[in-house]
């Protein structure tokens, strides 16, 4: 017997020697902790630069496309009311000598219209032709600008003056209908009304439609939009589900093969038939699965949208085994610069006579961001791309992975990497009903990184065939 | 033996000197690390600690002596603040009781040979298993074990013939240890 009670030495050298031969692995995050502490933030600037630049992206589109001209019309029967008709945020405002057509000031949230207190409202015979066949008997109001005027001298209306367009408390109204307003480049707009007869304020105007046009085209975009009542609207709600299938791709890394064993290692998990693929011995059975979310459409063009939101998925596949009893399974695991093993137990063989399904299943949370484009566009249907990058987060899951010896299916859990990166393709079938559209969407989600962690050998890739369908709607 | 030139780059702090000084070392030191914690996340915490320390001072190590010792040093005082800071080294157990330890890890069984034995040390009490790391593994002295942990040079005596007398109690319940000859081979084998 061991010789416990007095050989002192002898126990100090057999805890040295098996101390000294023993080795542990650490996770990697403990080397990326130290990296971080060692060298700051790095790995982090591509998100960094991700950010700026989508950041940037929408804050230039925001600024050149975000003053799409947008008419308002309000109906009225007397100029009262007309005033207080005009919205306190009004969406644009064409006004004085001093704008330049193409400065885009004009949007809600460009206060420096206030500095530009003039109104106008014109009659419908004055106005021009294409305008004209579009005012319904009206008489029109519109905040019009000096080149507007400048453009159309001979109009037969009237001119009013204002404080400001948020408060337009009317201060004079100039009659054209006898008068030529005589302005020019060197002209300013005031000057050249104080050269117009002065109307008394109470006149009766039978029906009044305000047309808030920011530049001189307001021809141009009456013509287009008709007298419709809808905005275009930069930011849309989007809610859709897709039912899809799951499918999955192993491959083997077979350089494990070639990867020296680490100390103490007196066996090695490979498949004794390990020249086989190991999607042969695998009998996978896709699932329906569930993605459901809701997203932020931002409209950039009429043709393109950046898309965002967010995203539960529910991912399902079966896999045919047979009923075993309780073994061992192996799983060689490649860590730092060598192989390993690691022994977990097994219930599942992927041999046998009693037939047994597992069941792969995982729910996930994940943030599309993507981009839209409509290659095809009529006035109630359109059809487009998608295209989005879904950093996925799995919530909670049940898996069951392959030994590496191609013998076993044993519990995955450990192996499991919990951050993904999914790309999303999808062919969308939109039907546009006022504010709503209503799309139906093939769609394609392939998963980049393999399932599990670099560790196991043997990758999981994993495709989703589904179907989008949902709705969306327009909000401001 | 170390290439010096990795030494040098991680003076530099270059990170793929550091990266492959860390894979080099990592294993044997964590292997230290969890004789000493609690469990894995805590030993992990420790290797952090360590390796941090080690970059941080690796410009002191004047190219004298093994450089693995100098790791180990470290590794090993920040295995024992560790104990410091959490305040249970004193905890032992009575030597009638500590016969009944039970081995919970059902899975010893499936484990090398060498980690059935770390798992066996595992199992002693932390005051226990401290004493017994260091004095038996680490080389230390009773003197020095006092210093660092601040006890009676007779506790760390007592406690090191408790830690072994229960250790190679649950080693032969095990059927780690058989017989002096079996063991005697075996030492032979590993070398």
């Amino acid at each position: 017997m061991y010789q416990h009670n007095n050989d002192k030495d002898n126990l100090e050298q057999f805890l040295q020697t098996v101390a000294d031969k023993n080795k542990m692995y650490s996770d990697e995050k403990v080397w990326n902790a130290i990296y971080k502490e060692l060298h700051g933030y790095k790995r982090w600037n591509a998100l960094t630069i991700i950010s700026f630049i989508v950041i940037t992206v929408l804050t230039v589109f925001t600024i050149l496309f975000n003053n799409t001209v947008k008419l308002n019309f309000i109906a009225s029967n007397t100029f009262k009311e007309v005033k207080n008709k005009v919205p306190k945020k009004a969406t644009t405002a064409l006004i004085s000598e001093n704008i330049i057509p193409q400065q885009k000031i004009f949007s809600q949230s460009n206060k420096s219209y206030n500095t530009y207190p003039t109104l106008a409202f014109i009659e419908k015979e004055s106005l021009p032709e294409a305008v004209h066949s579009k005012t319904n008997k009206s008489i029109s109001l519109a905040f019009l600008d000096k080149l507007f005027l400048n453009n159309y001298p001979n109009l037969n209306g009237y001119i009013a003056t204002t404080n400001s367009i948020e408060e337009p408390t009317i201060n004079s109204i100039y009659n054209l209908k006898h008068s030529t307003l005589n302005i020019n480049a060197n002209t300013s707009l005031l000057a050249a009304l104080n050269t117009v007869p002065k109307q008394e304020e109470q006149i009766i105007l039978p029906k009044v439609i305000i047309q808030e046009n920011p530049t001189t085209e307001i021809e141009k975009y009456i013509s287009k939009t008709a007298f419709t009542k809808n905005k275009k609207s930069a930011i849309e709600l989007q809610v859709y589900a897709t039912p899809s299938m799951s499918y999955r791709k192993l491959v083997d890394d077979k350089t494990r093969n070639t990867i020296s064993l680490r100390d103490g290692n007196t066996t090695t998990p490979l498949p004794s038939v390990y020249y086989v693929d190991v999607n042969e011995v695998v009998h996978h059975k896709p699932a329906l699965g569930l993605e459901a979310g809701v997203g932020i459409l931002y409209k950039l063009t009429d043709k393109v949208k950046l898309r965002t939101g967010l995203q539960f998925n529910i991912r399902k596949y079966y896999i045919d085994s047979y009923k075993s009893g309780l073994n061992i399974a192996q799983i060689a695991v490649i860590t730092n610069n060598g192989l390993d093993t690691i022994n977990q137990f097994a219930t599942s063989s992927t041999t046998g006579p009693l037939n047994k399904s597992l069941k792969n299943s995982l729910y996930q949370i994940s943030i599309p961001l993507g981009i839209q484009w409509s290659f095809l566009q009529s006035k109630n249907f359109e059809i487009g791309l998608g295209l989005s990058i879904q950093p996925t987060l799995t919530l909670n899951k049940n898996v069951y992975l392959i030994s590496t010896d191609y013998k076993y299916y044993t519990d995955g859990t450990s192996f499991f990497r919990k951050w993904n990166i999914n790309t999303g393709l999808d062919l969308n079938f939109i039907y546009k009903v006022g504010n709503y559209s209503f799309f139906l969407s093939p769609q394609l989600r392939y998963q980049h990184l393999p399932t599990y962690t670099d560790e196991y050998p043997i990758k999981e890739y994993r495709l989703d065939n589904g179907l989008r369908f949902g709705f969306t709607k327009k909000l401001f | 033996m170390i290439d010096q030139s990795l030494i040098q780059g991680c003076i530099d702090n270059d990170a793929t000197a550091q990266r492959a000084l860390y894979n080099t070392f990592s294993p044997k030191m964590m292997s230290i690390c969890y004789r000493f914690a609690y469990n894995k996340n805590d030993a992990q915490d420790i290797l952090q600690e360590a390796f941090l320390k080690i970059f941080s001072q690796i410009h002191t190590y004047q190219f004298k002596g093994s450089f693995e010792g100098w790791v180990r040093r470290i590794v090993v005082n920040s295995c024992i603040n560790y104990i410091k800071r959490n305040k249970k080294f004193n905890d032992n157990v009575d030597i009638a009781n500590a016969y009944n330890i039970q081995i919970k890890e059902n899975n010893i069984g499936q484990m090398m040979f060498t980690k059935q034995v770390v798992e066996c040390i595992r199992l002693l009490p932390i005051g226990f298993r401290t004493v017994l790391n260091l004095y038996a593994i680490e080389g230390y002295s009773h003197k020095e074990i006092s210093e660092i942990l601040d006890i009676q040079e007779s506790t760390s005596r007592s406690q090191y013939t408790r830690a072994k007398v229960i250790l190679e109690n649950i080693l032969i319940k095990k059927g780690l240890i058989k017989n002096k000859e079996e063991e005697l081979n075996w030492i032979a084998e590993l070398k």
